[in-house]
């Protein structure tokens, strides 16, 4: 099988043991790697029902068929897990340089099961391998462990931790990798908190057999000739993702004070020319990437001095507008500290953001939190409450289960501002008059994310009040977006400069010998996206439409100020965009997919378990 | 006095542009301002970030000269 390492690795921790298995020809036939063996083995192999956080739950590991060959932005690791914070299917990448050393060692999946019952680590030096003692690394931060774990295997090991709050099992817990890449979403590192399992260090020597090696030199190395030759290559780097902060504040679609505006008055303070201004200290990239978007910082106050990649786009949103901290320093501060206890700043911010308008409105007392505040715009009080968090202390312990979980715990109406879609934080768009933007929210299968579909020019270029054709567009995205993760190649090279889909059908040809054109590709994307949906039927009773719907204050409470003021979204246009995206997908009133769908997309064996739900 | 400008697209927005070319001439009245030119290729300024003439960032209200070349910037569209 060209372009597999040919091997999955499955690693039981309750009996310490592992078993190298062949990677089986069936599963590399009907699904691509990454995301697709992800879903698939998270379908055969978790028992339904299982608890997130117990033995039963496994850890999906597993880079693509692309991975770690020459083209650029091939070094993506899928991570897969039945989800803490959304009870469904979870998954999230990472960049970095991790996962072409997974492939180097001979691995096309690796699959963590049980619980150690203490903690330890997972050590891949290619077919060596072994559970080490992680006693020394317990209670580190993610970033100090990385560097412990570095000093103590060498330069070459590439090593994904968790933190802290991965320990404690905060259903936002985030994997690091590579002092500053995170897989974030979905809690995926609360899984590996639960099975004490603090790190996993990998260094692989093998070669990956390509179907011809000649093709595929050459067409990747026109993938880079291409990529550096896009117009406004040079301007790309600079700023990265931050510097589309000043845009989405234009747009009024900026998350400000827990997600109540699109527009931050103060957003110069903390946009990509005060990052690259004053506290960039150079550029960083992820393995074959000639586009780095990784921005390594370093800010000192006299308070603090700290480096930390970052903050990009999405910390700048959820720290920066989301809780009103107004300058660059204090947010790339806020974003160490949450990189340091292991927190998905996107979840991380919102959840602050969250608490903070609970503070104001007084759902959240000065006495329930030993006397202290908790404002808008105050550092201080966004990092107390993090610290709180990923120790699960006092009103930290609520918050560590996310916002839909405290807002049921506070009460007081917290609901109708708990800003998530099925238990995973809104991240850094407001869409409040984006429809296609808010059905990508209301339907991405992880909850609510970005990158499955990202809709906001389609809005503004085909009209921000029209709903024809965005439920259309959206699942589009929906299948060319996720396919990436399948491929397990970075989306920047083709979002940011404009770089041609065809190039994809060639080069996975010339990798792996499969003659594919871009939409088989796409076939086996929906497949996927089809399959995600019935895992969390499966395993969230009652999942269906109901799980789709955005809060609360996205369908009743009008924008108050900004390019949007005035705007809101309505039960009734909500309602509409689902009964069109249903539609197109296939699947019934319910969102559940239909008999037909199920076979269409060839995931037949789905039927007998889905059936029972359309009564 | 007409002219011809030099305009180029980075990024996903290029689809909005005339026949989704990511380099073309555009012969166009002067004076003109980015905004003006962007009207007349009948695309939305709000689809654009940024916008820099002559290698130069320039606000969307800038001015053009006859033989500048302008390349408008797609928001990056979230990993």
């Amino acid at each position: 099988m060209n372009g597999y390492a040919g091997n999955i690795l499955r690693v039981n921790l309750t009996r310490r043991t592992h078993r190298i298995e062949p990677l089986d020809s069936d599963l590399a036939r009907d699904f691509i790697g990454g995301r697709g063996f992800v879903a698939k083995l998270l379908w055969d192999e978790v028992p339904p029902g299982a608890d997130p956080l117990g033995p039963d739950n496994k850890i999906i590991i597993s880079p693509g068929p692309l991975t770690g060959t020459f083209l650029p932005g091939a070094g993506k690791l899928e991570w897969g897990a039945k989800s803490p914070a959304t009870g469904g299917y979870g998954d999230s990448n990472i960049g970095g340089h991790i996962a072409p050393e997974v492939k180097y060692a001979g691995f096309d999946a690796i699959i963590i099961e049980g619980q150690a019952s203490e903690p330890v680590y997972l050590y891949i030096n290619d077919f060596d391998i072994e559970l080490r003692s992680a006693s020394h690394l317990w209670g580190q931060g993610a970033l100090r462990t990385e560097a412990m774990l570095k000093e103590e295997l060498g330069e070459k090991y590439q090593i994904c931790t968790i933190g802290p709050a991965g320990e404690n099992k905060v259903l936002f817990a985030c994997i690091s990798h590579d002092f500053g890449r995170q897989a974030g979403r979905t809690g995926i590192a609360a899984v590996m908190g639960s099975k004490n399992l603090k790190a996993m260090a990998v260094h692989g020597t093998k070669t990956i057999p390509v179907a011809d090696p000649a093709a595929s030199l050459e067409i990747g190395k026109q993938m880079f000739a291409a990529c550096f030759n896009k117009p406004g290559f040079v301007e790309w780097t600079p700023q990265g993702t931050a510097g589309v902060t000043d845009w989405v504040n234009e747009v009024g679609a900026f998350p400000t004070r827990n997600f109540t505006s699109g527009f931050f008055p103060k957003y110069k303070n903390i946009n990509g020319e005060a990052l690259i201004s004053r506290i960039k200290v150079t550029d960083k990239a992820c393995y074959a990437c000639p586009i780095p978007c990784g921005k390594y910082s370093r800010v000192r106050k006299p308070q603090y001095d700290v480096h930390v990649e970052g903050p990009e786009y999405e910390t700048i949103a959820l720290i920066g507008g989301n809780t009103e901290i107004d300058n660059i320093e204090d947010v790339a501060y806020a974003n160490y500290i949450q990189d340091e206890f292991g927190l998905d700043s996107i979840s991380g911010g919102n959840v602050v953001g969250f608490a903070m308008e609970c503070f104001e409105k007084g759902i959240i007392r000065s006495e329930d939190i030993g006397g202290r505040t908790l404002n808008f715009g105050s550092v201080e009080d966004f990092v107390w409450l993090s610290e709180e968090i990923a120790y699960r202390r006092g009103i930290g312990n609520i918050l560590a289960d996310g916002v839909k979980k405290a807002s049921l715990a506070f009460g007081g109406g917290s609901e109708r501002f708990a800003i998530q879609v099925k238990g995973l934080e809104w991240s850094g768009y407001e869409a409040r008059h984006a429809p296609a933007m808010m059905l990508s929210y209301m339907t991405a299968d992880v909850g609510a994310h970005h990158n499955r579909s990202w809709a906001i020019t389609f809005d503004v270029a085909t009209g921000r009040d029209k709903l024809e054709g965005k439920a259309k567009r959206v699942t589009e995205l929906q299948h060319i977006r996720p396919l990436f993760d399948m491929l397990c190649l970075c989306r920047l090279q083709w979002v940011e400069l404009g770089f041609e889909l065809d190039w994809y059908p060639k080069i996975f040809q010339a990798v792996t010998g499969q003659a594919r054109t871009w939409d088989d590709l796409l076939a086996f994307s929906e497949r996927v996206w089809n399959l995600t949906r019935c895992y969390s039927l499966r395993e969230i009773p009652g999942f269906g439409r109901s799980a789709d719907y955005p809060p609360a204050r996205f369908m009743e409470e009008p924008i108050p100020d900004g390019p949007t003021a005035g705007k809101y979204m309505p039960r009734k246009v909500i309602d509409r965009l689902l009964d069109e995206y249903y539609a197109i997908r296939g699947w019934d009133q319910k969102g559940i997919p239909t008999s037909t769908q199920l076979c269409k997309v060839g995931i037949d064996f789905a039927e007998a378990t889905i059936a029972p739900l359309r009564v | 006095m007409m002219g011809i400008i030099h305009v180029c697209v980075r990024g996903h927005v290029v689809k909005y542009f005339p026949s989704e070319l990511e380099c073309f001439d555009f012969p166009a009245e002067f004076p003109l301002t980015i905004l003006e030119l962007l009207r007349s290729l009948n695309v939305d300024p709000l689809l654009i970030m940024g916008v820099s003439v002559n290698g130069t960032k320039q606000p969307k209200d800038a001015l053009i000269r006859l033989g500048d070349e302008v390349l408008f910037f797609s928001p990056p569209a979230g990993g």
